[in-house]
């Protein structure tokens, strides 16, 4: 035994016949039955010990760089500011989602007070340049932010002449059923061309849960989801599905629907409780339990179909799996910890007021500050500075939790669920979910079909 | 008429709970902070002795009794979970906002920042 044998803070998680060792950095080791009584013994033989001062779980001289460049690479988004601002020309919407986290409001309301104004649209731009960084990507949401098209008009025309020249990639979220040659002519023209829209499965599961007045809201998104593409020339629309209770029994068909449609990467979300969604639960939603089953159909349905040479994934778990693979930061805000509200990512409201992310925007508490404010006023605030403490979640129980290292903590869906930000992790639908999602994942991690989830992991986006 | 319930004196007829404390388990920031989160769903007073923290509470309309108490219970745990993963982790917290703040004042961010 080493004289300088002195063991890490690890957690330890049995996946079939390994013994996983997890550091909270999210490095882990898998041991055989011999390994791990080696381990508990503190008498590992030199080729383990060499393993464990590796990965982590051994201090001493010759794992402290690795130990360093790990820290390092867990916080890697600190030393990078905002580079996703999330623009919302307007809260209005022609849709009606009984899980919309934004409260929308109808299509016909007045626009005061809930359509950015084009002094507002301005403004955002000059705040937007403050940040410290060159890159950034803007993106448009609502509401449906088409329904003020005239804002990210004005947005997309003043940016373009902004001094100094900085490089914007432009982001459009939108329902498409407002989407019109003119517009569509406009932003091909103005390299807005990545657009995300919402697939929710097959027509009827579809338009159950995005109603759209007197029409199909499925024929519309569907229709512009092609036309951008064949017409227009965009290289690709991306789609998220969001579940409710009606999508449960639909797992396979609305991944069906996916490949119908040509799109070769579904993200199954679960509901976010706020908003709408909150007031419509006991019609919509179900236990985290539900969903993980919903998932797990999901995602072995996919295998199954790579199995056959169909290329499908899906990105919740490409995303969880690319988290597993390194201690290293994948910029992505909902992935993170610290995570990326008012650190990554920030939300602009109609009104000029700025929030910590899109679904900070539901909840006043998430406010930090407004276009009147310079940018370092706003992200030196005391509101944006807490949420950097507090999305650490160093100070809550998930310190002590085996999947650390890998997981995430939503202080906004935190206070939605429990109108606390120091919540029962035990009672939240995160914390209960991802409890199922990361040893399903480990335990595929060991089968045959890790090749194919190690692919996905490979190619999963980031921010 | 008053019942025993966990560390509680149930008096189910008044529909109040008195719940006895020992300070040197429980802090006064950890009381107050579980208290806190219950007040849209009780009236809560927080009394007692230097040997013990009395904390009264009355469910607010539709609230149920026993239940209050268990989730005053269950608050403290979790808060005093938390005050202690804050102290030991107080340190590095501190450096993380340090560095986050760095970095959006334009002071130290990467030079090929943003995506």
């Amino acid at each position: 035994m080493s004289k300088n044998l002195c063991f890490n803070r690890f957690f330890v998680h049995k996946a079939g016949s390994k013994t996983l060792l997890i550091n909270e950095l999210g490095r882990w080791l898998p041991l055989s039955k011999q390994e791990w009584s080696a381990v508990q013994k503190k008498k590992p033989n030199p080729g383990l010990l060499k393993k464990l001062e590796s990965s982590g779980m051994v201090f001493s001289k010759k794992g402290k760089e690795q130990l360093v460049r790990d820290y390092r690479a867990h916080y890697k988004h600190l030393f990078h500011p905002v580079s996703l601002h999330i623009v919302n020309p307007t809260n209005r919407c022609n849709h009606r989602c009984a899980y919309c986290y934004s409260n929308s409001q109808a299509l016909a309301s007045n626009k005061e007070g809930i359509d950015m104004d084009a002094k507002t649209a301005k403004k955002v731009i000059d705040f937007i340049w403050q940040t410290p960084s060159n890159h950034f990507v803007i993106e448009f949401q609502g509401g449906e932010p088409l329904a003020n098209f005239p804002a990210i008009e004005a947005m997309v025309a003043y940016a373009s002449k902004k001094k100094p020249r900085k490089q914007v990639h432009w982001r459009l979220v939108s329902n498409l059923s407002l989407m019109d040659r003119t517009i569509a002519a406009f932003l091909k023209k103005n390299n807005v061309v990545d657009i995300c829209t919402s697939l929710d499965g097959p027509k009827q599961l579809h338009d159950k849960n995005r109603p759209l007045n007197k029409s199909s809201s499925y024929e519309r998104t569907v229709y512009w989801a092609n036309a951008l593409q064949k017409e227009f020339g965009f290289k690709q629309v991306g789609a998220l599905c969001t579940v409710t209770k009606h999508s449960l029994p639909f797992a396979e068909q609305i991944v069906d629907e996916y490949l119908r449609q040509g799109m070769h990467d579904i993200t199954a979300i679960s509901l976010r409780k706020i908003g709408r969604a909150k007031q419509n639960w006991p019609k919509i939603g179900y236990s985290p339990k539900q969903f993980f089953l919903f998932w797990k159909q999901m995602v072995e349905y996919c295998i199954s179909l790579n199995r056959r040479g169909q290329r499908i994934s899906e990105q919740t778990a490409a995303l969880m799996l690319r988290k597993i693979s390194s201690p290293e930061s994948i910029f992505h805000t909902c992935y993170s910890k610290p995570c990326g509200a008012a650190l990554m990512q920030c939300s602009y409201q109609p009104d000029g007021s700025i929030f910590t992310c899109d679904e900070g925007k539901s909840e006043p508490l998430f406010k930090i500050g407004s276009i009147n404010q310079t940018y370092k006023e706003v992200f030196s605030s005391p509101n944006a500075l807490n949420m950097v403490a507090l999305s650490s979640s160093l100070g809550l129980a998930c310190n002590n939790c085996k999947w650390t290292g890998f997981c995430k903590f939503c202080p906004v869906m935190a206070f939605a669920e429990q109108g606390s930000l120091i919540p029962l992790l035990s009672g939240l639908f995160e914390c209960r979910l991802k409890k199922l999602q990361f040893p399903y994942l480990f335990e595929k991690l060991f089968s045959k079909d890790a090749k194919i989830l190690v692919n996905w992991s490979k190619k999963a986006p980031i921010a | 008429m008053s019942k025993q319930f966990a560390n509680a004196e149930l008096h189910e007829k008044e529909n109040f709970a008195l719940v006895a404390l020992n300070p040197k388990l429980y802090s006064q920031a950890t009381v107050f902070s579980a208290a806190y989160v219950l007040l849209d769903q009780a009236f809560v007073v927080v009394d007692g002795t230097p040997d013990q923290i009395v904390v009264s509470l009355r469910p607010k309309k539709g609230r149920n009794l026993k239940q209050l108490v268990e989730q005053f219970n269950s608050q403290l745990i979790s808060h005093s979970v938390s005050a202690a993963e804050s102290k030991r982790t107080e340190n590095i917290r501190a450096e993380l906002v340090k560095r986050a703040l760095l970095t959006q004042t334009g002071n130290g961010a990467d030079a090929k920042s943003g995506k």
